[in-house]
């Protein structure tokens, strides 16, 4: 069954992530190589990029950012903005695109959909539609919602896609950024005229609106923004709420090995919009939670190269080697991720007190594990020795000692015993917990005379738990 | 090191592709020359442009391609690539490699391309360890290959459905394995495929 796809979208100005609604008032928000890995890790099913740079400069810094995206991030890429020839999506396609989005450019010259098509195949050529309502109809706008055009946008829609368009990227101008839904009626409308897949964006502000974006709406994918770059929620706890309400989204990815062996297994990790990740430290042998810090990537690298804790301090806006002053460093014992990747266990052997006060540990001497009680013996175990003793030390009149020593008494009580069990658990008596009991010695003598042990049964049970 | 030639038919994006390999642990050689592409200790057949281009990239060097699979010269074709690894296309004109035997058809379904995450009912091989029990992959095609049964040793290693349509999402036949989805797109299940496949052509 193909998923229906949660989209991703970065707008991109001069080699950053910018947000404000996308047709006015921005502010940076990132890096667009860092934010669209993060973003894949959370479970994004594809990343848009839409370049909203005027100025020559930024089409060749958005090749850049594009090349770098593309060297790093293993989900699909779109890239659009500003796009007008055959020759441009050539550039970005050659610079790490998988597909490539149009919006004025094909309304000036709607015979590029046909040609890109030829060259490249309709599912690298996205057509890119901002619409917006008056009265009965949806109308077509260019140069980033600036431009009103005469096109009808369903029947606009349609034209693309005969031209060789293979997916429609439809945002509703009305909603962009206002966060009370997608604009459905539009997005079922086009959906239901083209054969092609149709994103529905703008206006996202919540899981149920994806949610109606995909069952009311008739969208194959959603796209979002705002609400993720505001960090009010994330793909994956978007991802979970649809799930929950039978939308068949692609589960958010879990690290299955999450032990961290290798510098290349540090791109499971998903580190936050400064490039940091939180690691728990804990003393591997008494296992105390030491302390709780900070790492980029080069510490996490510099940790698994020389085998001691480094971090990254945030107050100093370094790489800190623990202990490279004060001598209390922390030999690595082993690192791990946790199931969605976000924070790390570090397992360490400390040469002195990781707390700057000369504490143990920064959460003081309460923190510090209690001893554990040697475990009581359970009365199978308890039995068993007895047992055992019986059988090293033969005390006369023993029941025991003429059951180890008597095979046919042995088998014949086992069989006495289980029908016992069997009659007083048919009635329905109370003596059946007696009788298995009886049932319960049996087998131990049984064991023990077949020269097996009750740590080779409980060993099985384990095993088959599994 | 592991040393991948990567065969460029000449257009589209194979960065991806290329980092996913190099991130496996081998080291990755972009290529237009079969001399190189098949000197070196595995080949990659990559899955961008169509079946008529691949053709003409293929050249006269198909037979020679055949031979170099058939003699164990470990091989990846992934979508485009997969569909080259047989003798030919609905798509276009031209005889493909021919190594596996069956057809490239077209989807049936009315909406083509698919262009998505589908889910691949996997089985046992060494390339699909550790990917997991519910594999879903990203597919970007239109034409899907129907692979014949004959003597030869070759299985269909995992299976995929479009709209009703079920198709190979796998196949393999002695060291040469094809991927009708694109790994390199398929995030980490994706990026474990590719490094089981260097892990194999080190074995």
């Amino acid at each position: 069954m193909l998923r229906p796809r949660v989209i991703v979208c970065l707008d991109v100005k001069d080699g950053r992530v910018v947000k404000g609604t996308r047709f006015k008032g921005l502010r940076d928000v990132g890096d667009p190589v860092e934010l669209a890995r993060r973003y894949e890790r959370e479970g994004a099913d594809e990343i848009v990029f839409l370049d909203i740079s005027a100025s020559h400069e930024g089409r060749g810094t958005l090749l850049e950012t594009v090349r770098h995206t593309a060297e790093v991030l293993f989900i699909p890429l779109t890239v659009g903005g500003g796009v007008r020839t055959v020759d441009d999506m050539d550039a970005l396609l050659r610079a790490g695109a998988d597909k490539v989005s149009v919006n004025s450019g094909a309304v000036r010259d709607p015979e590029m959909l046909t040609r890109s098509a030829a060259r490249f195949g309709n599912q690298c050529v996205v057509i890119s539609i901002d619409a917006a309502r008056d009265g009965a109809h949806w109308y077509h706008y260019t140069h980033g919602g600036r431009q009103r055009t005469d096109l009808d946008a369903v029947s606009w829609a349609q034209e693309c896609v005969e031209r060789g368009a293979g997916e429609v990227l439809l945002t509703s101008i009305d909603r962009d950024g206002v966060r009370t839904g997608y604009d459905l009626e539009l997005t079922r409308a086009v959906a239901e005229a083209v054969t092609v897949p149709v994103i529905a964006s703008g206006g996202a502000g919540n899981a149920r609106h994806l949610e109606e974006g995909f069952t009311r709406g008739k969208a194959a994918a959603v796209l979002l923004a705002g609400i993720l770059h505001d960090g009010l929620t994330t793909v994956r706890e978007l991802k979970e709420a649809l799930s929950g309400w039978g939308v068949p989204v692609r589960p958010s990815p879990t690290l299955s090995d999450r032990t961290i062996r290798s510098p290349a297994a540090l791109d499971a990790l998903t580190f936050d919009g400064d490039g940091l990740i939180p690691v728990v430290t804990q003393d591997a042998t008494g296992g105390a939670v030491l302390m709780v810090a900070w790492a980029n990537r080069e510490a996490l690298e510099a940790t698994l190269e020389t085998g001691m804790m480094h971090y990254w301090s945030r107050s100093r806006k370094a790489l800190w080697e623990k202990g490279e002053t004060s001598g209390n460093t922390q030999a690595l014992s082993s690192l791990h991720a946790d199931c969605d990747g976000d924070t790390l266990l570090a397992r360490v052997t400390p040469a002195g007190p990781a707390c700057h006060t000369g504490d143990p540990t920064c959460f003081g001497s309460g923190a510090l594990p209690l001893p554990v009680p040697a475990p009581e013996l359970g009365i199978v175990e308890e039995l068993w020795a007895v047992l055992e003793e019986r059988d090293r030390e033969r005390p006369e009149g023993s029941y025991t000692v003429r059951l180890l020593s008597d095979e046919n008494l042995r088998m014949k009580k086992l069989g006495e015993e289980t029908a016992e069990l069997i009659s007083a658990l048919i009635r329905g008596e109370e003596r059946a917990s007696a009788e298995a009991a009886d049932l319960l010695y049996h087998v131990l003598v049984a064991l023990k005379a077949g020269g097996r042990s009750w740590r080779e049964v409980e060993t099985e049970l384990e095993r088959r738990r599994g | 090191m592991t040393h991948v030639a990567l065969f460029d038919y000449g257009a589209g994006n194979l960065h991806s592709l290329k980092k996913g390999i190099e991130a496996g642990g081998a080291r990755v050689t972009v290529t237009t020359n079969w001399d190189e592409a098949l000197d070196r200790d595995a080949l990659v057949l990559p899955g961008v442009g169509s079946f008529g281009a691949a053709v003409q990239g293929l050249g006269e060097q198909g037979p020679r391609v055949r031979r170099a699979l058939e003699d164990g010269l470990p091989c990846l074709g992934i979508c485009l690539g997969m569909q080259l690894l047989f003798p030919s296309s609905e798509e276009a004109e031209g005889a493909g490699i021919g190594f596996l035997p069956g057809r490239v058809r077209r989807l049936r379904a009315r909406t083509v391309p698919q262009i998505g995450w589908n889910d691949v009912v996997t089985s046992s091989d060494p390339l699909l360890e550790g990917v997991g029990d519910a594999l879903t992959a990203y597919y970007a095609n239109s034409f899907v290959c129907d692979v014949e049964s004959d003597q030869e040793a070759h299985v269909v290693e995992a299976r995929s459905e479009y709209k009703g349509d079920e198709f190979a999402a796998a196949v393999r036949k002695g060291r040469t394995w094809g991927f009708q989805f694109h790994p390199e797109k398929s995030s980490l299940p994706g990026l474990r495929i590719l490094s089981n496949f260097i892990l194999e052509v080190n074995t």
